[in-house]
């Protein structure tokens, strides 16, 4: 029997240095060392049904991740966690698998925790909020500024040991926003650490 | 991992920083309390090179199958993480532990391309060693090399400590006990390097007497069934050259084409069982869960249960879409039988290499293969389903004409043509690609005493080639340059080292990749040197020179290498080892025949 599986994983450690698509590809063939067949796309050539959801930039840690898959076979959800992450790369977690009753796009906001090596104090974070907030984004071929204000549910920061531990909410979903951006304008050489600790939908319930 | 932890975000803005960070499927971590000796198995290449290699998968994981011995990996950086190394002060970490080449008992190269030897001295230096041997006066580190390069030892003698010669699986056993030994029992390096000596297929540079080397016998593995093989292998977290299954057919080759170092060195020719064969397939795909494997050796069809051992992996690979791919193919033993199963999952390209254009000049490099052969073999490759062919040829090859490059085109002419036979004339015109690389030769083959042709005759035959060449093939051509210090460094005596530490310090790094290679650096670096780099490539040899190689025994008689060259320059073929055994030499003593 054919089913829709969704994955609640984790990223971290040395993990996070790999990129989006190469994420997909340990995933990919963790699920043949597994020997659990995926559906694969018809057409003239054919690929296998797995999608991270909301890409993390390399060398983010996730907490919560989402990954959506289509196998041949129905597997029991409660004993994938285990079996998968045995065959992962180190660093890479699954903690839970069911069948969704809803989209990704559910997910409206991440839940961001950054550390960042500064000595600045928080008010210096906290300032960067007094509207508008205007960041530079860039494309391939284009820059532009935006006020990324309204892609911000939340924003908050404390002293930590060494620099400022920071916590912010920011859209997920097009327009999305990269937490880079903000932590450029408060410190553009600062050495940042960032994890996002999972998903809200768009009332703020966890996702 | 201290240093990713230090570099934090900064990491993410190097290209492919997964290739640094380790943790991938299969890497191997133990607990360092229990570590007796430490190894880091150094590829002087980038990673995504390295871990396309199957000889560092073998070794790795015999290495790690040791209790108490840990081998870990380190890698050639790109620029970006070596000026991120360089200034944050980072020592070269290996992938496991993230500990700084310098604080290993043991550092292992693996020497695959002579112009990977920068690298080699990039990374000590990387890693907080002294890149000179006689500087590195402590037991450990300890800098050991091997690999084909090994076949001329000579240019790296200067920074490396003992040179591992032949197939690595026995030696290694032992190598690594004696470290063991000398490690639990305090000795000193001079002791160690002794008895280092005495292992067959070890040279050790520093032993040598006022009466020169003695002679190294290449160490050769006779059985490969019972030869360790790495089902277990290393999983790239990142993308690499190569991501597949490599299942290792046999080694050496019976065939005596006269350029090819691989087939002369690694004579006699051992084959795995297609049992074992196929039960490695299986361990090594589930382990790793690549969609291909690759059956590699020096020439794929001309192992002689070739056929059998498809269908049986045909069976398990076609129902889990894993890809079959032969990537070295004789078109004379190429059927259309073999060409229908390497499409039974994917289209996957097809590649012949007749090396020369003319029968008369395959007839010099003895490649036994005639143009009606070639063309069959495109023939059916086109019934059988592929849109394409890849051929290999080589410029610069011994006695070469003008008449011979044309010929080259000539011959692509005919397969076009042949296409249009095997699938009619409004069939969509195939894919005739032609890789054209400039002849090097090299140690231990007949062809050891030709000289090199000038790079820009070189140039000029290529362009020949070019302008004959029909509109539909697509033409690539190696670097004449690049070639050409290739040779020099093959062909080089232990003054060279000198030359090539002076080109690292001006900068040499990556030669291998044309965006990083630098031919004016060397050409400065051999002349501070008062080093005349064209007295080694483009020079040739009389019979009773001595070559800095000499010592190096691969197996075949230096003898039968002469008689085979003089053949050559007469245009006489010899027969392959099925035919008839031409008396080389290599398998005498059970595959030891090592006379000088």
């Amino acid at each position: 029997m054919k089913a829709d599986m969704r994955l609640r994983f984790s990223k971290t450690g040395r993990a996070r240095f790999m990129s989006h698509l190469e994420l997909l590809e340990a995933f990919r063939r963790c699920f043949y060392r597994c020997a659990l067949p995926l559906r694969f796309s018809q057409g003239f050539n054919p690929h296998p049904l797995l999608s991270a959801a909301f890409p993390l930039s390399v060398g983010y840690a996730g907490l919560d991740e989402i990954l959506d898959f289509g196998v041949e076979q129905y597997a029991e959800p409660s004993a994938l966690p285990g079996l998968l992450t045995s065959r992962l790369p180190e660093g890479i977690a699954v903690h839970r698998a069911y069948i969704p009753d809803t989209p990704t796009s559910s997910a409206r906001w991440g839940v961001y925790e950054i550390f960042v090596a500064t000595t600045l104090p928080p008010q210096d974070f906290l300032a960067l909020f007094g509207s508008p907030l205007l960041i530079e984004t860039r494309s391939k071929k284009t820059a532009r500024q935006i006020n990324a204000l309204p892609l911000v549910r939340a924003y908050d920061c404390e002293s930590a040991e060494g620099g400022l531990l920071c916590r912010l909410e920011l859209s997920v979903r097009e327009p999305a926003l990269n937490p880079m951006y903000i932590m450029r304008a408060l410190d553009s050489r600062a050495v940042c650490a960032v994890t996002r600790r999972g998903f809200l939908r768009e009332d703020g319930r966890p996702c | 991992m201290g240093f990713i932890e230090s570099f934090g975000q900064r990491l993410a803005s190097i290209r492919k920083p997964a290739a640094y960070t380790g943790g991938e499927y299969g890497a191997v971590m133990k607990d360092l309390a229990d570590v007796r000796l430490s190894v880091a198995f150094c590829f002087p290449d980038t990673y995504d090179i390295g871990m396309s290699h199957l000889g560092l998968q073998i070794l790795y994981g015999l290495i790690n199958s040791l209790p108490h011995v840990w081998c870990e990996r380190a890698f050639a950086p790109r620029p970006d993480m070596e000026e991120l190394l360089r200034q944050s002060d980072t020592p070269l970490p290996s992938l496991e532990s993230g500990r700084a080449l310098r604080d290993f008992d043991v550092i292992a190269f693996t020497l695959q391309y002579e112009l990977c030897y920068t690298n080699v001295l990039n990374m000590l230096d990387l890693g907080g060693v002294p890149i000179h041997a006689r500087a590195r006066s402590g037991l450990s580190p300890l800098v050991i090399a091997g690999g084909p390069c090994a076949l001329n030892p000579e240019p790296l003698t200067d920074f490396i400590d003992a040179f591992v010669v032949g197939d690595g699986e026995e030696v290694t056993l032992e190598l690594m006990g004696l470290l063991l030994e000398a490690k639990a029992q305090g000795s000193d390096k001079q002791t160690l390097l002794r008895s280092l000596s005495r292992v067959e297929g070890i040279y050790v540079p520093a032993s040598v007497g006022d009466g020169g080397p003695a002679p190294v016998r290449r160490r050769v593995v006779a059985d490969l069934d019972t030869a360790y093989f790495p089902t277990r292998p290393v999983v790239p977290n990142t993308e690499v050259v190569h991501e597949r299954v490599m299942l290792e057919l046999f080694r050496g080759c019976r065939r005596g084409c006269r350029f090819c170092q691989a087939g002369w060195a690694n004579r006699p020719v051992r084959a795995a069982s297609p049992a074992t064969l196929l039960t490695r397939a299986k361990a090594a795909c589930e382990h790793t869960g690549y969609d291909e494997i690759a059956l590699t050796s020096l020439s794929s069809s001309d192992y002689p249960h070739i056929s059998r051992l498809c269908a049986e992996l045909l069976e398990y690979t076609v129902p889990r879409r894993v890809n079959l791919s032969l990537p070295s193919l004789r078109a004379d033993s190429f059927s259309s039988e073999l060409s229908e199963q390497t499409l039974k999952v994917r289209k996957s390209g097809l590649t012949f290499a007749p090396e020369a254009g003319t029968q008369r000049l395959r007839d010099v490099i003895n490649k036994n293969l005639t143009e009606d052969e070639l063309l069959s073999a495109c023939q059916a490759a086109f019934a059988g389903g592929h849109g394409g062919v890849k051929l290999y040829f080589m410029l610069g090859l011994p006695t070469e004409t003008d008449e011979d490059v044309s010929a080259i085109a000539a011959l692509a002419r005919k397969v076009i043509s042949r296409h249009r036979s095997a699938k009619g004339g409004k069939a969509a015109p195939p894919r005739v690609s032609l890789s054209v690389s400039c002849f090097v030769p090299k140690p231990h083959t007949p062809f050891q005493w030709a000289e090199m042709i000038h790079p820009a005759e070189m140039a000029r035959r290529a362009e020949l080639l070019r302008a004959q060449c029909p509109r539909a093939v697509t033409l690539r051509w190696h670097d004449p340059l690049t070639s050409y210090w290739e040779a020099v460094l093959a062909r080089g005596g232990g003054e060279t080292g000198k030359a090539l530490e002076a080109a690292w310090r001006a900068g040499a790094r990556l030669d291998a990749w044309s965006e990083h290679f630098k031919p004016r650096l060397w050409q400065e670096a051999f002349a501070s040197q008062g080093i005349d780099p064209s007295d080694y490539a483009l020079r040739a040899r009389s019979a009773d020179e001595a070559l800095p190689w000499a010592h190096i025994r691969a197996g075949v008689r230096a003898r039968h290498l002469w008689q085979e060259y003089q053949r050559a320059l007469a245009g006489v073929t010899t027969p392959d080892c099925a035919e008839a055994c031409s008396g080389c030499g290599a398998c005498e003593g059970g595959g030891k025949g090592h006379e000088s």
